[in-house]
C-alpha cells in the first residue's frame, strides 16, 4: 500500500521546496518515498544532489528517496503517442492546429503529473509518492485533468463539425446544416474547418485509451492525503479555500494547511520599545504584519476546518536535505483530516 | 489612446498594479479604463468596485473597470463580421462558435485583443490586468498566428490592423517580486516579448523590503525583525538586479484593505512616473 501525498497550491508560495521537504522527512522514517515534480527550480536539484531533470525515477543523496522530475512541454507528445494509433500520432503531432491546442491547454501537465503519479503508485515499490502538483488556475487543476482533457477532447466541437455519430466518413461533416457553421465557414473558411476536422478525428482516437486511464487516475485520488501550501498574498489563499469547496467527491479532504513565509507569532505580543528609530519604526510594522497572518489563519482554519502548520519565512534557499528537512512543522505528517495534531495557529 | 498590458507570474500583484496604473493617471486628469482581460480577477475590488462586468463602471478616483466576457465579446465579434444576415439571438450557435474558438489556434486570443484594441479608442488610455506571462505570449501572437492559417478575406486583414495597432499604441509593463522563480519568469517573457508586435514598458517589482540604516546591537525581536529584514532585502536585491531598472514598489506590512493597497502603490508610483 502505498501512501501518496498530493501538496497543491498557487505558483510560487514554495509548493516544490515543500514537497521536497515533505519527501525527505518521510525517507527518514525509513519508508522508500518517491517525489514527483514538475520544471523544478535549478537550486532545489542541486539540494537533492540531482544534476539533470529525468522522467524516470533518480536515486537523490537522500538514501529512500528517489525524484522524478517531468518536462512539462512533453506531456501532449506523450498524450498523443501512448493513446492514438500510430498513424494518427504521427499527423497530430505535425499537425498546427494541435501545437497550438497543446500551447494553451496547461491541464496536460497536470494531466501528466497525474498519470505518472498513477503509474507508480500502481507500480507498488513505493511505501510513499509525494506529489508536487503543476501550478494551476484554481488550484485544483491537479484534479480535475483527467476529465478537463476528456471535455476537450470529446466535447460539443466535435460533435458539432461531425454529427451525433462519429464513426465513419472523415468527409461527411455537414457545414451547411448547422446555423454556426455556415458562420464560421463565412469567416474562417471551409479549408480551415476541413483541417480543424481533420485534427479533432485523429484527436478522438486517443479517447478510449484516456478514458480507461482517467478512471485509474480518479481511483488513485479518493484516498490521497492533501496538503495545501499558502502565503499570506490574497492569490494563494483564495486558492486554498476553492480548495475545500470545488473538491467534494473527487478527493480526500484537506489534511493541513502549511502556511508559508510566516512572521514569528510572538512578535504581534511584544512589548514595543519607546521612541521612533528606524528599527522601532520597522518592527511595528513587522508586529502589524503578525498580527494579519494570525488573523488569516485563524479564518482558513475555521472556515476550511483544517490544522494550519507555518513555515517561518527566511531568505536563504535550502541548501541540502538538511535544508529541507529543517522546513517540515514536527507534527505535520501525523495530523490528519480527522483532528491529531492542532497544527499551530 | 495608449494601451498598457500589465502581466507577471500569477500571484504577484498584477491586479493591485494595474488598479494603482489606472488610479495615477485618474488623479492626473486622463480618461483611463482599466480592464481585465479574464474574468474573475482581483482587479474590480482594488478599483472600489464589487463586481466587473462587460461595460465599463465607475470605480475610485474617476477611473472606470470592465471585464474582457468571452461570450459576449465573442457574439459582439461574429456580428461584425458575419458575412450572412443573423437572426436575433444566436444563443446556440455562439456556444458553438465559442467551442470552435477553443480548439482554433488564435481565435479565442484574438477577438479578446480586438475587443480591448476596438473599445480602446473612446479613452485616453487602457490599462489591461492581463493573463500571466505565461499566457501572454500566445495572445499577443494570435493576429500572426491566424494570418499564418487563413491567408486571406476579413479575418486575416482585421489581423493585419491589429498587429499595426499592437505595435503603435500598446506597451507590455511586467510586474515581478525579487525571487528566483518570478524573476526568471520575467526574464524569459521579456525575451518572448522580441517576437512580438507590443514593445516592452515598464518593470515593475513588488512587494519590496529595503536594508535599514543600522542593526541594533542588542533588543531581542526588534533585532530578530532587523535581521530578517536585512537578509530578505539583501536577498531581494540581489534578484532586482537581474531585471531593467524601474519602479520599487514597497512591502505593505499588515495591509489587507485592496482600495487602500492601490492607493499606496499609486502614491509609490507618482514619484516614478
Amino acid at each position: 500500500m502505498t501512501d501518496v501525498f498530493c501538496v497543491t497550491g498557487a505558483g510560487g508560495v514554495g509548493k516544490t521546496t515543500l514537497s521536497a521537504g515533505v519527501a525527505v522527512r518521510l525517507a527518514r522514517t525509513g519508508q522508500r518515498t518517491l517525489v514527483i515534480t514538475v520544471d523544478p527550480a535549478r537550486r532545489l536539484g542541486q539540494a537533492l544532489g540531482l544534476t539533470d531533470i529525468a522522467h524516470d525515477p533518480r536515486a537523490t543523496t537522500e538514501p529512500n528517496l528517489w525524484a522524478s522530475m517531468l518536462d512539462a512541454r512533453g506531456s501532449w507528445e506523450d498524450i498523443a503517442r501512448r493513446y492514438a494509433p500510430a498513424d494518427s500520432a504521427e499527423r497530430l503531432l505535425g499537425n498546427a492546429f494541435f501545437q497550438a491546442v497543446a500551447r494553451r491547454f496547461p491541464a496536460s501537465q497536470s494531466y501528466a503529473a497525474a498519470d505518472t503519479m498513477t503509474r507508480e503508485v500502481q507500480d507498488g515499490r513505493w511505501d510513499a509518492v509525494v506529489v508536487d502538483t503543476p501550478p494551476s488556475a484554481g488550484g485544483v487543476e491537479f484534479f480535475t485533468a483527467p476529465r478537463d482533457l476528456l471535455a476537450l477532447i470529446n466535447g460539443p466541437l466535435l460533435r458539432a463539425l461531425t454529427g451525433a455519430g462519429i464513426p465513419g466518413s472523415r468527409t461527411a461533416f455537414r457545414f451547411t446544416v448547422a446555423p454556426f457553421l455556415r458562420i464560421a465557414d463565412g469567416i474562417l473558411g471551409s479549408a480551415v474547418l476541413e483541417d480543424l476536422t481533420e485534427f479533432l478525428f485523429d484527436l478522438r482516437t486517443t479517447v478510449d485509451g484516456l478514458t480507461a486511464r482517467s478512471q485509474a487516475i480518479e481511483r488513485v485520488y479518493r484516498s490521497t492525503r492533501n496538503l495545501i501550501v499558502t502565503t499570506a498574498d490574497p492569490m494563494p489563499l483564495g486558492e486554498a479555500l476553492n480548495f475545500a469547496n470545488l473538491l467534494p467527491g473527487l478527493t480526500s479532504p484537506p489534511d493541513s494547511i502549511l502556511f508559508n513565509r510566516a512572521v514569528p507569532p510572538q512578535w504581534e505580543h511584544e512589548t514595543i520599545p519607546p521612541g521612533d528609530s528606524p528599527e522601532v519604526v520597522n518592527f511595528r510594522l513587522w508586529a502589524t504584519e503578525a498580527a494579519r497572518q494570525r488573523w488569516l489563519r485563524q479564518d482558513l482554519r475555521d472556515r476550511l476546518r483544517t490544522p494550519v502548520h507555518t513555515v517561518a519565512w527566511a531568505s536563504p534557499g535550502p541548501a541540502g536535505t538538511d535544508d529541507l528537512a529543517r522546513l517540515i512543522p514536527n507534527g505535520l505528517l501525523e495530523s490528519g483530516p480527522d483532528g491529531g495534531h492542532p497544527g499551530d495557529v | 489612446m495608449r494601451v498598457e498590458f500589465v502581466s507577471g507570474k500569477g500571484g504577484v500583484g498584477k491586479s493591485a498594479v494595474a488598479a494603482a496604473l489606472a488610479r495615477l493617471h485618474a488623479r492626473r486628469g486622463e480618461r483611463v479604463v482599466a480592464a481585465a482581460m479574464l474574468p474573475n480577477g482581483g482587479l474590480g475590488a482594488h478599483l472600489g468596485l464589487t463586481t466587473l462586468g462587460p461595460t465599463p463602471l465607475a470605480g475610485v478616483d474617476g477611473t472606470f473597470g470592465f471585464e474582457v466576457h468571452r461570450v459576449a465579446a465573442l457574439e459582439e465579434y461574429v456580428r461584425l463580421h458575419s458575412p450572412v444576415p443573423l437572426l436575433a439571438r444566436l444563443g446556440g450557435a455562439i456556444r458553438a462558435f465559442d467551442a470552435l474558438a477553443t480548439a482554433a489556434p488564435g481565435v479565442r486570443e484574438l477577438i479578446t485583443i480586438g475587443k480591448i484594441l476596438h473599445d480602446a479608442g473612446d479613452w485616453d488610455r487602457v490599462i489591461v490586468d492581463a493573463v500571466p506571462t505565461g499566457q501572454l505570449g500566445s495572445y499577443l501572437a494570435a493576429p500572426d498566428v491566424i494570418r499564418g492559417l487563413i491567408p486571406s478575406g476579413r479575418v486575416a486583414e482585421q489581423a493585419t490592423r491589429l498587429i499595426g495597432d499592437l505595435r503603435h499604441s500598446s506597451t507590455v509593463h511586467f510586474v515581478t517580486i525579487a525571487e528566483e522563480l518570478p524573476i526568471t519568469e520575467t526574464l524569459e517573457a521579456i525575451e518572448e516579448l522580441k517576437g512580438l508586435p507590443s514593445p516592452l514598458g515598464t518593470v515593475f517589482v513588488n512587494r519590496t523590503l529595503l536594508p535599514l540604516p543600522t542593526i541594533p546591537p542588542t533588543g531581542g525581536p526588534v533585532r530578530e525583525a532587523a535581521l530578517l529584514q536585512q537578509s530578505l532585502a539583501e536577498h531581494q536585491a540581489a534578484w532586482r538586479a537581474r531585471v531593467p531598472p524601474g519602479p520599487v514598489l514597497p512591502f505593505l506590512f499588515g495591509a489587507t484593505d485592496p482600495v487602500l493597497i492601490s492607493d499606496m502603490l499609486a502614491v509609490t508610483l507618482s514619484e516614478w512616473l
